[in-house]
């Protein structure tokens, strides 16, 4: 049973992990509470000197969920300000926008 | 003096029948995409008027632009503009142009509206240019003039299940669009605070969309008909459109 947890633990913990590092913190938060279900009943199915592993992998999930936080509190849902070379391809596409226009007008 | 006051009105019937749509008018919106149950945020999406003058006449410039957050940028970037140049008082298209930068994948389309034909210029990738001309109806609109079209309309008197239909053109031929009303429900429009909204059910022939009454939109029940919440469902997924701002309305 205590290898079952450690295995189920494990796997949710990289899934956890990988998610956290992509922007998709928030997915990442169902595989953190498994892990910490998981470690927990894994430590529980320990013995004392059995304990460490699903300690590390607590203490893993507990990092992971501060992570989490800290992602959806800092990192704000801005998209990137617009380049000088972006701003002067707008003016010009505007710009042969208004002569097609004017082309068209004259038909 | 008779004149002057039919004039008079048939400005102010202009004036309410059509010209709710301003110049100015700047909509941020946004977008959610469903991943694996949960609504991510993934983009911002742009709705703004402008007014563009050539030689002889002005036109409404309505420009639709979708960005992905800048922490996507690297995973999966979006950069969509879509763009309508109509006429100010009738919302019928003159130019429209498509500019598709989805992760890597490039696609361009310009639609010429001339009369009841269009001639479309369409570039996918390294692909060569392909030109192509077809036959409209007389009152065809392209995408993004419909939805600003569809904000014109009286819906104030449109009962459940009611349908409306229109014709657009997408991806280089023409296509009907039957609009559904459903009724009204109180929504959040972002700096509006919380408002009755007209539901509005969007079906179209096209392989684009799919599911029925899946397509959804909520109009802001008032003059305005500002869009707060645009549900659609297309082939790779799910996804929303929430109204965060609204200015220059």
């Amino acid at each position: 049973m205590r290898k079952l947890f450690i295995t189920l633990a494990t796997v949710f913990a990289i899934f956890g992990m990988i998610l956290v590092v992509a922007p998709t913190e928030q997915m990442a938060f169902i595989p953190v509470i498994l892990t910490l279900i998981s470690a927990f009943l894994a430590l529980k199915f320990s013995n004392l000197e059995q304990k460490r592993f699903p300690k590390i992998l607590l203490v893993i999930a507990i990092l992971t969920l501060i992570i989490i936080g800290a992602k959806q509190f800092l990192i704000k849902d801005e998209i990137a300000v617009e380049t000088e070379t972006e701003k002067i391809q707008k003016i010009e596409s505007q710009k042969q926008d208004v002569k097609e226009l004017e082309e068209l007008e004259g038909l | 003096m008779m004149k002057k006051i039919i004039c008079f009105c048939f400005v102010l019937a202009i004036s309410f029948g059509f010209s709710q749509i301003k110049s100015g008018e700047k909509l941020t919106f946004s977008a959610s995409y469903n991943m694996s149950g949960l609504m991510t945020p993934l983009a911002q999406v742009t709705m703004e008027t402008s007014t563009i003058a050539t030689a002889k006449s002005s036109y409404l410039h309505l420009s639709c632009q979708a960005a992905t957050y800048s922490k996507w940028d690297s995973f999966f970037k979006i950069r969509d503009v879509y763009e309508s140049y109509v006429n100010p008082t009738t919302l019928m298209p003159s130019l429209y142009k498509r500019s598709i930068n989805e992760g890597g994948f490039v696609k361009t389309e310009k639609y010429v509206f001339k009369g009841t034909s269009v001639s479309s210029t369409s570039k996918r990738m390294k692909k060569p240019e392909k030109t192509t001309t077809f036959s409209i109806g007389g009152s065809t609109q392209d995408v993004v003039s419909m939805i600003y079209k569809l904000r014109t309309m009286d819906l104030s008197a449109m009962k459940n299940g009611q349908t409306k239909s229109m014709m657009v053109v997408f991806d280089e031929k023409q296509i009907p669009v039957t609009v559904k009303y459903m009724g009204k429900e109180t929504v959040s429009a972002g700096n509006l605070g919380s408002k009755e909204c007209y539901k509005l059910s969007v079906s179209a022939n096209t392989k684009a969309l799919k599911g029925t009454d899946k397509n959804l939109i909520w109009l802001t029940a008032d003059a305005k008909k500002i869009p707060a919440i645009i549900k659609f469902s297309i082939k790779v997924g799910v996804g929303q459109l929430s109204l965060s701002n609204a200015s220059g309305i």
